[in-house]
C-alpha cells in the first residue's frame, strides 16, 4: 500500500515536472498540455482546432523533447501523398532491389498541421495507422513505435480547399480540443519573453532567437517513467457510480432532440480512459465527476452532430452540450 | 300559245326529274317550279325523317314559285320530295310536284351499320342533398357533445398533469433511500449529480458558469465542499474509510428543508 502510494507520488511529480518544462517555454496553454498528456497516457489521439499562430508546434515539440520522445511534423497540402507519410518501397540501384523507406509517420509523436487540407486518402491512410498501429509497406507490416501520439490541427475559419474530417474519423480521435487566444496577461508574459529571446551568432552571421531555441534536449525522467504513468493511469480507480455518470452523459446526447448524432460507444470509452489520466495528473488516486464533467467537451464535441431543425434555430453543437451537462445535474 | 308551250315542258322536265346523291352528303336542286302558293317544308316531329330539306330561295313564277332546294339524305331509296313539303297557307300536301330524289349508298343496303337506339340512363343524384347535410349535421352534433359530456368526466385525469419533481424533491427522495441504507449505484449516481446541481443552483456565481467550471469552484467552495468531497470520498474512493453512517449525518440537512 505504502508502495503503491510512492509510486503514485512518483508519478504525479514526474507528470508536474513536465507541464513545468512546458510552461517555461509556452505561456497559459496549461490545458493543452493536460490533454496532450491525457492522449498519452492513454494511447490516444489529439485533434486541435485554433487559430495559427497558438503555438500549437512549439508545444508538441517541447513536449517531445521533454518526454524524451522522437517527434516528426507534417504539413498537409493538397497534394499529400499517402506515400508521403507512411514511406514506400525505393528500388537501389546498386543492389538492384527495393529498400523501405519509412515515412515520417514512425516516430513517437507525430504532428500533422491542418489534416484537413489533405486529400481523404492521404487522411484515411493516417487514420487507419493511427487505429491499428501498423503500417504495411508492400510485402511487410512494421509496428509504429511506442508510445505512438499523432496531435492533428484544423483551421476552423478556412473552409475553401479542405476535406473535412467525416465522422467515422473523427471519432478515432480521443480528444478535440479547441484552442483559444492567451488571456492579456498571458499575452504580455509572451510578448516579454519574446523581448528578452536575442540574437544567437552564427559563424560570421547571426539570427535572431526564437521560441524553439528554448527548446532543451534534457529530458525529464527517463523513458520508464512514461511508461510507469502510463501503467498507474490505468490502475486508477472508477467507481460504478462514475460509470453510471458516463453512461448518463452519453445516453442523453444520443437522445437529445437537437442531436441527429449522439455519442458512439468509443466515446464513452475515451471519456472513462480520459478521466482516469485526469485525476492522476490532478494526483488522485481515483476518477471522480468533475474529471468526466472537464473532458466532455472535448471528447463529446466533435462526436455529436446537430439535426437540421437545430440548426436552422441557429444552436451550436457547444450550447446543445452544454445545456445536456447542465440538464444532467438539475 | 308558244309561251304557255314552253312553260308546260320546263314544268313537266321538272316535275318528273330525279336527283341523285350520296347517303349523308348535302345536294342543292335549283329552280324547282311548285304551282299554287309558296310551299314550306314539313317540320320534322322524329327521327326517322329519311331526308332533310331547307329552302334556300324563292323565285316568284308565273302560277307559282321557283324554288332553291338544299336536301340532306339520311336513308338510302328513292323520296318524293314533295312528301316533305305543304303549301303554307293551308298546309295541304303539294301534289304537284313529281321530282324524287334518290340516296344511293356505295355499300349493298343490308351491310350499312345502323345507330344503335341509346339506352335511357338514369343520371346520378343531382339534388337533394339538403336532408343528407342536415342528417349529417345532427349526427357530428351528437358525437360532439358526446366528446364534451366524456372529457367532463373523465376530462380530471386526462387533462391534469402531475408537476415534474423539482431537483429539492428529488434530492430528498434519495436522501431518504440513502439514510435507510438501500441506495444502490443508479441512486447513488442520481443522489450525487443532484447535490452537485443543488449546490449550482444555490450561489448564483457558480450557477452561470459550465458545468466543468462550476464543479471544480464547488469542490473549493467553502460552503459545499466538505459534503461534496466527503460525496466524492464516499463513491468514487477505494477502500475509503469513510463508512455511510459518518456520511448518512452530513446530508441532514437536505431531509429538514
Amino acid at each position: 500500500m505504502t508502495s503503491d502510494k510512492t509510486s503514485h507520488t512518483k508519478t504525479a511529480t514526474y507528470l508536474a515536472d513536465i507541464r513545468e518544462r512546458v510552461g517555461r517555454i509556452v505561456v497559459g496553454q496549461d490545458v493543452v498540455v493536460e490533454r496532450t498528456l491525457i492522449a498519452l497516457l492513454t494511447s490516444g489521439h489529439l485533434l486541435l482546432e485554433g487559430m495559427p499562430g497558438l503555438a500549437k508546434t512549439l508545444l508538441v515539440n517541447t513536449i517531445s523533447k521533454a518526454l524524451h520522445l522522437d517527434f516528426r511534423r507534417v504539413q498537409f497540402t493538397i497534394d499529400l501523398l499517402p506515400s508521403d507519410i507512411l514511406g514506400t518501397e525505393i528500388l537501389d540501384e546498386k543492389s538492384g532491389e527495393f529498400r523501405t523507406h519509412q515515412g515520417p509517420i514512425f516516430t513517437n509523436l507525430l504532428l500533422t498541421d491542418e489534416i484537413n487540407r489533405a486529400a481523404p486518402k492521404v487522411q484515411g491512410a493516417l487514420l487507419e495507422s493511427m487505429q491499428e498501429r501498423k503500417v504495411t509497406l508492400g510485402a511487410e507490416t512494421f509496428s509504429l513505435p511506442t508510445p505512438f501520439l499523432v496531435i492533428a490541427t484544423q483551421n476552423p475559419i478556412e473552409q475553401s480547399g479542405t476535406f473535412e474530417l467525416p465522422e467515422a474519423q473523427l471519432d478515432r480521435f480521443m480528444l478535440c480540443h479547441r484552442l483559444g487566444y492567451p488571456k492579456p496577461e498571458e499575452e504580455e508574459e509572451i510578448l516579454r519573453r519574446n523581448l528578452k529571446l536575442g540574437v544567437e551568432k552564427k559563424g560570421e552571421g547571426a539570427v535572431a532567437r526564437t521560441e524553439f531555441d528554448l527548446v532543451t534536449d534534457n529530458a525529464v525522467g527517463t523513458p520508464q517513467d512514461l511508461v510507469d504513468a502510463m501503467e498507474a493511469t490505468h490502475e486508477i480507480h472508477v467507481s460504478e457510480v462514475l460509470l453510471k455518470h458516463v453512461v448518463d452523459i452519453v445516453e442523453r446526447t444520443r437522445n437529445h432532440p437537437d442531436l441527429e448524432m449522439g455519442c458512439s460507444p468509443r466515446a464513452g470509452i475515451s471519456l472513462l480512459k480520459a478521466s482516469r489520466a485526469r485525476a492522476l495528473i490532478q494526483g488522485r488516486n481515483y476518477a471522480i465527476p468533475e474529471d468526466i464533467f472537464a473532458l466532455a467537451e472535448d471528447v463529446c464535441l466533435h462526436r455529436i452532430r446537430l439535426s437540421y431543425e437545430a440548426l436552422a434555430e441557429g444552436k451550436t453543437p457547444q450550447a446543445v452540450l452544454q445545456k445536456i451537462l447542465n440538464d444532467s445535474i438539475s | 300559245m308558244m309561251k304557255a308551250l314552253l312553260f308546260f315542258l320546263i314544268s313537266s322536265l321538272c316535275s318528273f326529274s330525279q336527283t341523285k346523291a350520296p347517303l349523308g352528303l348535302p345536294e342543292t336542286l335549283e329552280e324547282i317550279y311548285i304551282p299554287g302558293p309558296k310551299v314550306e317544308v314539313i317540320p320534322r316531329t322524329n327521327n326517322d325523317s329519311p331526308l332533310v330539306i331547307r329552302i334556300l330561295k324563292i323565285k316568284p313564277a308565273e302560277n307559282g314559285f321557283r324554288y332553291d332546294l338544299e336536301i340532306y339524305a339520311l336513308d338510302p331509296g328513292t323520296h318524293r320530295i314533295s312528301e316533305f313539303l305543304h303549301y303554307a297557307t293551308d298546309r295541304s300536301p303539294v301534289q304537284s310536284l313529281d321530282a324524287t330524289f334518290e340516296v344511293t349508298t356505295t355499300h349493298p343496303l343490308d351491310t350499312l351499320p345502323k345507330p344503335s337506339d341509346p339506352e335511357p340512363v338514369e343520371l346520378e343524384k343531382l339534388g337533394g342533398y339538403k336532408n343528407l347535410i342536415i342528417v349529417l349535421g345532427i349526427f357530428w352534433l351528437l358525437i360532439f357533445l358526446a366528446i364534451i359530456f366524456y372529457r367532463k368526466k373523465y376530462g380530471t385525469d386526462l387533462v391534469v398533469e402531475k408537476p415534474l419533481p423539482t431537483l429539492h424533491e428529488k434530492l430528498q427522495v434519495l436522501v431518504s433511500v440513502a439514510s435507510q441504507g438501500e441506495i444502490n449505484d443508479q441512486q447513488q449516481a442520481n443522489l450525487e449529480r443532484l447535490i452537485l446541481g443543488h449546490w449550482k443552483e444555490q450561489i448564483p456565481e457558480i450557477d452561470s458558469l459550465t458545468p466543468a467550471r462550476a464543479l471544480v469552484e464547488l469542490r473549493s467552495h467553502p460552503e459545499a465542499s466538505p459534503l461534496i468531497l466527503k460525496l466524492e470520498e464516499w463513491l468514487h474512493a477505494p477502500n475509503t474509510k469513510l463508512s455511510r453512517e459518518e456520511f448518512l449525518p452530513l446530508l441532514s440537512p437536505y431531509v429538514e428543508k
